[in-house]
């Protein structure tokens, strides 16, 4: 009896919405014939009209984004563009949700990741469609139109935009000034890092403001090797590991000594026991330098983290003053999903977002061939260019020894390596493993990874 | 006469076989609507996990990329550190807090029951942090448990020990830190448990006791302990099993870390799922997890007997 009622009431609920939404859209129609009464507009404002679903993680420059959709839909009023904020913020959450979304098959048209390994991977397992044919449809080549293009087994599965210098110093100028110090040279070292981070750390206990601050990432103790070669910091030319190089083995030594015997960068186990935020920690003033990307700059001006000190900015330092120096380049890749209903159009899109787009949202700096860097960067401060040293960052993006770096490859199983890396690090930097050992079980277990996926 | 009585048994027999099926078939209607989301939401899940425990599929690349690779994922769990770590923490994991929890909650629950006034007041602050979000209770502890000047080691160094423990960041101590959080939020449900137990124990079993001259602890001993072994052998199951799916303080507290320190089954199978994307290895985990607990639940029930009196 009650099965059978049940039933019946679903049967009914399930018809009852089935004729309501078929009269709703009905209605609809007649509405959209009936307001424009000429046939054809009626049949591309309904018809032809589409929505580009755009998933992405950065919610705090939603309005940014929006501006770009605004004046992308003022130009086709036909191309709607929705973009869905997940993962709150944090871009492992989000490529989690991503994954699940799209192995249900459900319609993703653009996508994004936050560095050359988790796209690696997803790219190799067809997560994202290739994009040469529509660059081709286009009469474009991608190198004619933005300056740097990351291929995966030649074919391009990204547009890189959004672009930020990595690793270089952001100083809070005016601790620097209060411990009589100048500005550092463009090609200070390693050894002139730990001279200004002894004279900037002061206090004691619970408010040391300490003179260096160094993230809990793993890959923060690839700093002496980004500053050392170009491309993709965890593997040499010939393709074996550089937890082997000098420069890596001298930097953990080096960081190690920072935090723990000069005691003039926060140490590890401070940063990892509270989950410190890097950006709460160097706007309120509680370290005085801090070695991390240019994308930080927006941050400058946001309110979350009012500050009233100027922030300059310092290149990456070197082992020694005659050392080449490499700029390494990071960005936002942008793709199109395998999922996607609308790939031409979301194409389309990418292309405006990652060219006229860059200036209207204002956070980044802009990949697109032809367009001043600095010019481009310059307008991320515009309204507070007083909190920011301009001066220092235009010398170390205009710097003529400067070679510029991007990471070109990225091996599927590079993730897993990262994992290694976090934990080995760890162990050393927390004081529960010797140097030497750290290095052996890293080559021995990154090497294990490797030949895994040979 | 005879065959006439058969003939009509016959029918009566054909009848009633008729309503039995009737019967039958009404059943099987009501546990339907229930049976039907058991089997597609536990049954076929399980099959599956079962299945891809035998292969290899990055679940990114689709249906199309798994590949049946026989035992190997189960050969691979005794090579694997990460597996024998996990499974060690595990077991360490239970063997402190289940009796931990048991002994402190019995014991606290005794206190606010027979020897304390505004038991109620006290019962629900205990109670407090079993319901706060993990995720709070965790941020706090982190506060209190900072290794160069939070309150626990400022206090620690203030008795004259130079080197505490770095607790959450330390190899030796991270694991025995989440222990201590763990059972600081769950000896709350404890508690009430044991006291709605205790609430079953006649009074007038204590009075006999009294007269006979018994003192407290020989009346918690032989009157209280043994009346609420039935409670004691829920909790102890329940915890068991608890214990060995802990994951949201893993995941908020240390990720698994310093190194393996504090990985947990429950840490590594997600990480070998969603952050290496290996579901078939993560399946062949889940199983193994699944036989331990299995194990040591059956061994429980066998013992049922000698644990509960009844």
């Amino acid at each position: 009896m009650g099965v059978i009622l049940a039933a019946g009431m679903l049967a009914g609920c399930s018809s009852g919405g089935d004729s309501a939404e078929t009269t709703a859209a009905a209605a609809a129609d007649t509405t959209a014939a009936a307001a424009s009464g000429d046939t054809e507009a009626a049949e591309e404002g309904s018809g032809e009209a589409i929505t580009l679903r755009f998933v992405s993680w950065q919610s705090n420059h939603a309005e940014g984004d929006q501006r770009i959709v605004d004046a992308w839909e003022a130009e086709h009023p036909d191309i709607q563009v929705e973009i869905e904020y997940l993962g709150d913020m944090n871009s492992n959450d989000y490529l989690q949700k991503t994954d699940l979304m799209l192995m249900g098959g459900e319609e993703i048209d653009i996508m994004m990741s936050p560095s050359i390994q988790s796209m690696a991977v997803r790219a190799a397992s067809g997560s994202y469609l290739p994009l040469d044919e529509y660059f081709e449809a286009e009469g474009v080549t991608p190198e004619d139109a933005y300056d740097i293009v990351v291929r995966n087994d030649e074919q391009v599965y990204s547009i890189f935009s959004d672009i930020r210098y990595n690793n270089v110093i952001l100083i809070n100028k005016d601790m620097l000034e209060a411990a009589g110090l100048s500005m550092p040279d463009q090609n200070w070292t390693w050894d002139d890092y730990r001279e200004y981070a002894i004279a900037m750390t002061q206090g004691t206990g619970a408010n040391t403001i300490y003179g260096s601050y160094i993230h809990s990432w793993g890959n923060q103790n690839l700093l002496g090797v980004y500053c050392a070669k170009p491309d993709n910091a965890f593997f040499n030319d010939d393709g074996s590991l550089t937890f082997g190089n000098p420069e890596f083995r001298n930097f953990l030594q080096y960081r190690y000594d920072l935090e723990n015997v000069d005691k003039a960068s926060t140490p590890l186990a401070d940063v990892k026991a509270l989950n410190m935020n890097y950006r709460d920690q160097f706007f309120s003033g509680k370290i005085a330098m801090l070695p991390m990307g240019t994308n930080l700059l927006s941050d400058v001006g946001n309110e979350i983290y009012a500050h009233d000190f100027v922030t300059a900015f310092a290149p990456c330092p070197l082992w020694n003053a005659d050392d080449t120096r490499y700029n390494s380049v990071g960005g936002i890749y942008y793709h199109i999903a395998k999922t996607s209903a609308h790939p031409q159009e979301a194409f389309e899109f990418l292309r405006f977002w990652t060219t006229e787009g860059v200036p209207l949202k204002a956070m980044f700096t802009s990949n697109e061939k032809g367009v001043d860097k600095m010019e481009s960067t310059k307008a991320i401060v515009a309204g507070f260019e007083d909190l920011v040293d301009l001066d220092s960052l235009e010398a170390l993006m205009e710097n003529p020894d400067g070679v510029e770096t991007y990471d070109s490859f990225a091996p599927e199983y590079q993730s897993q390596i990262e994992t290694v890396l976090n934990e080995e690090t760890d162990k050393f930097l927390l004081g529960s493993q010797s140097l030497d050992d750290t290095i052996n079980n890293l080559l021995t277990r990154g090497n294990e990874i490797i030949e895994e996926n040979q | 006469m005879a065959s006439m009585a058969t003939g009509s048994g016959k029918a009566a027999e054909k009848q009633s076989m008729k309503a039995s099926t009737k019967e039958n078939i009404t059943g099987f209607l009501f546990i339907l609507p229930g049976f039907v989301g058991f089997v597609i939401f536990i049954l076929i899940p399980v099959a599956m996990s079962l299945g891809l425990s035998f292969t290899e599929w990055n679940f990114l690349k689709g249906w199309g990329a798994i590949e049946f690779t026989g035992l190997e994922n189960f050969i691979d769990l005794f090579s694997d550190d990460w597996f024998k770590a996990s499974m060690i923490n595990n077991l360490v994991f239970t063997a402190v807090t289940v009796p931990a929890l048991l002994v402190l909650g019995l014991i606290m629950a005794e206190i606010i029951n027979r020897h304390t006034y505004g038991g109620k007041g006290i019962r629900a602050m205990i109670f407090i942090p079993y319901i706060a979000s993990i995720v709070a209770v965790c941020t706090v502890w982190q506060v209190l448990l900072q290794p160069s000047y939070g309150p626990i080691n400022q206090f620690l160094m203030s008795l004259g020990i130079e080197n505490p423990p770095r607790w959450l960041v330390d190899e030796r101590w991270a694991l025995a830190a989440v222990m201590i959080i763990n059972i600081w939020t769950q000896v709350g449900y404890y508690v009430a448990v044991y006291m709605a137990g205790l609430k079953n124990v006649p009074l007038d079993l204590y009075e006999a006791a009294a007269i006979d001259g018994a003192n407290a602890r020989q009346q918690f001993l032989y009157i209280t302990v043994p009346m609420v072994s039935p409670t004691t052998f829920f909790l102890g199951i329940m915890g068991i099993i608890s214990s060995f799916k802990v994951f949201d303080l893993i995941s908020v507290l240390t990720q698994g870390g310093p190194g393996n320190a504090t990985s947990v089954m429950a840490y590594y199978i997600y990480r070998t799922a969603f952050q290496d994307f290996k579901m078939g290895y993560a399946c062949a985990l889940a199983w193994a997890l699944f036989v331990v607990i299995f194990i040591v639940t059956m061994i429980q029930w066998k013992y049922q007997k000698n644990f509960t009196n009844e």
